[in-house]
């Protein structure tokens, strides 16, 4: 037992001091800094999308700490994991606000640790952005909590708008049982029904499911469908389904949303010639900034448009000249347009950012833009 | 101090969900794998009543502990049937069924999307919607359990299940209907992890289906197993070291970019040393 208890400390004090020696070599000595909490998912499942915005949140602190920080004072970049569960997000929250003093927090990534968190943002009269929540239920809660990442819903809508003037009036859906799939199913099916269309097929597994044989048969012997729709985004589900179509020889044109390069590259070239449309539309400046600084790496979901938050929150200091967090909310509030890293971003009145997307197709391995 | 206090209400509810699976694992011997499934329950009853009938908090966890009771009589007879490892396969059985039913019945659980808003408690005019009072319920009421659990174990009922747990068909011979015994500390292990879920849908204020999965069952039992099994004040010491341990972690200086999947390691890496030098758990009584 003492040897337990003596491990347990020697871990914790030997962590402690190389905290301590990190924090003082990281952070340049011109000022008090200005802390910027991030809360993202950066283990588990979903650890890409914390990963991401983690880096994009780096760069826009580096980048404005380099030209001289605000008015003198650096900004400093905490970040803490929520694992994409509530509880832990709460714990990051308290453990940011309490102990840090964090008044301007980047996150959470996903729905679920965002929801549990407005009620606490409300009662602490913290700024709160989040770089890929695209949930309205999220930013309309409070005046103090924004996106940086439009409402999925709207490229779902558009999708289901995109498919039918394509002429396609029967679709199969493959979506899943998960918090951001189900609503991105749902705007989809609403948009696609009202618009006349019909869904001939729906297969929501769980996320976790890999055997998608029986279901895929179905579609293949469903002589009525013309086509088929994923709403999985990036999960496992979004690169096993075209691969069992594409071994079942079924050859109807696939439609999707959101997919990343790593769902492509996963894909082999069962998803040569899929459509997608997606709201990932960082500019070439920043992709080649965000490369050269993450080792070549592509920009993936929430890295652009946590980069932006960073970019607003800094504005918010220098035109307001406060790091008062009702000032600052005022400041938000009031922009109705800006030219950020993930493209040109018009605000809905009510915390939340959209933008323009784009259409792209799978070419050899690669996304191509074929409409903006 | 409100991390504080936030950490004492998560070590809170997480104690009183250890108390309630060491009445049935550690006194009783039986290994199940299903207290999220009933922590879901209350949690999900209560998140219910509260967002769509606006009911009191209380009324709701009162609820939760009728629906709670009545599933755990229901599957309790048939598990209280088995023994051992096909015990232990029946309640994984059941916690998958539950988490099923709160993923795809979406008129009643809203499914994928969860339940967003919901209310923390107020009784008489007292309202507990800041975090201190809150603690203060979840402790008083885990101090409660904490009691009627010890009264529990030591008497003459608590004294049988230990029997169970040591030698069934030797209790048996002397005429006692050991399914009886495992059925009711089943009721009420469920009954108590239906109250840690109601507390913990008004704490959160958002639940969804994958707070209540198996591997919240098996966090669980490594809390007592840890904290130590047939032993009261293991699973409250279990629970504070699981919540507590990760929470120091983040306090530990690991270089940004690694720093979450370090965390992770170190804490696994904890446990297993924990293992190798206290198998029992930290004040345990019995080993599985």
């Amino acid at each position: 037992m003492k040897k337990l208890i003596l491990s347990f400390v020697v871990v914790v004090v030997l962590g402690l001091l190389w905290w301590n020696q990190s924090k003082n070599s990281a952070v340049p000595a011109t000022g008090e800094p200005i802390k910027i909490g991030g809360i993202f998912i950066l283990s588990g499942e979903g650890a890409s999308w914390g990963e991401a915005a983690k880096n994009g949140m780096e760069l826009a602190i580096k980048e404005i700490n380099a030209e001289g920080g605000i008015e003198g004072k650096p900004l400093q970049g905490i970040y803490e994991d929520d694992g994409s569960d509530p509880s832990k997000a709460i714990s990051a929250f308290n453990k940011l606000t309490n102990s840090d003093g964090v008044k301007f927090i980047i996150g959470p990534n996903w729905s679920n640790t965002g929801l549990s968190l407005i009620e606490l943002i409300k009662q602490h009269g913290v700024v709160a952005i989040s770089p890929s929540l695209g949930l309205p239920a999220y930013n309309e809660s409070s005046e103090y909590i924004f996106n940086t990442w439009p409402h999925d819903e709207i490229l779902s809508e558009n999708l289901a708008q995109y498919v039918y003037d394509k002429g396609y009036r029967n679709v199969a859906v493959f979506g899943a049982n998960d918090v951001w799939v189900k609503a991105q199913d749902q705007a989809f099916i609403k948009k696609f029904v009202e618009l006349g269309g019909k869904i001939a097929f729906l297969y929501e597994p769980l996320v976790t499911e890999t055997d998608v044989m029986s279901e895929v048969t179905k579609v293949k012997n469903d002589k009525s469908i013309d086509a088929i729709v994923l709403t999985v985004a990036d999960y496992g589900l979004s690169s096993i389904v075209p691969n069992r179509l594409k071994e079942l020889g079924v050859s109807l044109p696939i439609y999707s949303l959101t997919v990343s390069f790593h769902v492509i590259n996963n894909c082999g070239n069962a998803c040569e010639g899929m459509t997608f449309l997606t709201f990932l539309t960082p500019t070439s400046d920043f992709e080649k900034k965000y490369k050269a600084a993450y080792d070549n790496r592509e920009v993936e979901i929430g890295a652009d448009s946590a980069y932006d938050a960073v970019m607003l929150l800094a504005d918010a200091f220098k035109k307001t000249g406060s790091v008062d967090p009702g000032d600052v909310q005022a400041y938000l509030n009031k922009i109705e347009k800006y030219e950020g890293a993930s493209g040109s971003l018009v605000a809905d009145g009510e915390g939340a950012f959209t933008k323009p997307y784009l259409i792209k197709k799978v070419q050899n391995g690669l996304p191509v833009t074929i409409k903006e | 101090m409100e991390y504080l206090i936030h950490l004492a209400i998560l070590a809170g509810i997480y104690a009183i969900l250890g108390m309630s699976l060491n009445l049935v694992v550690g006194y009783t011997g039986l290994i199940s794998v299903t207290q999220a499934a009933f922590y879901g329950i209350g949690a999900y009853t209560t998140a219910i009543m509260i967002t769509r009938y606006d009911t009191n908090f209380f009324l709701a966890l009162l609820l939760g502990i009728i629906i709670s009771g009545i599933a755990g009589l229901l599957v309790g007879y048939v598990l209280s049937r088995f023994k051992g490892d096909f015990y232990a396969l029946g309640s994984v059985g059941f916690n998958t069924i539950v988490y099923s039913i709160f993923l795809n019945y979406q008129d009643l659980t809203r499914g994928p999307l969860g339940i967003p808003g919901i209310d923390r408690p107020s009784l008489f005019g007292i309202s507990f919607s800041d975090n201190l009072p809150f603690l203060i319920l979840v402790a008083l009421t885990a101090v409660i359990l904490f009691y009627i659990s010890k009264f529990i174990v030591d008497s003459s009922f608590g004294r049988v299940l230990k029997a169970i747990r040591e030698d069934e068909v030797a209790i048996q011979i002397f005429g006692y209907k050991t399914h009886q015994f495992k059925l009711a500390i089943f009721v009420i292990g469920a009954v108590m992890a239906s109250i840690a879920g109601s507390f913990f849908a008004s704490y959160i204020t958002f639940i969804d289906p994958s707070t209540f999965t198996i591997l919240e069952s098996i966090f669980i039992l490594s809390i007592i197993i840890l904290g130590g099994l047939a032993n009261l004040r293991g699973s409250v010491i279990g629970a504070i070291f699981l919540i507590l341990l990760p929470e120091i972690l983040r306090f530990v200086g690991f270089p940004s970019d690694i720093a979450a999947q370090m965390r992770v390691l170190v804490y696994g890496a904890l446990l297993v040393i924990l293992m190798l030098y206290r198998p029992q758990g930290l004040v345990g009584e019995y080993k599985l």
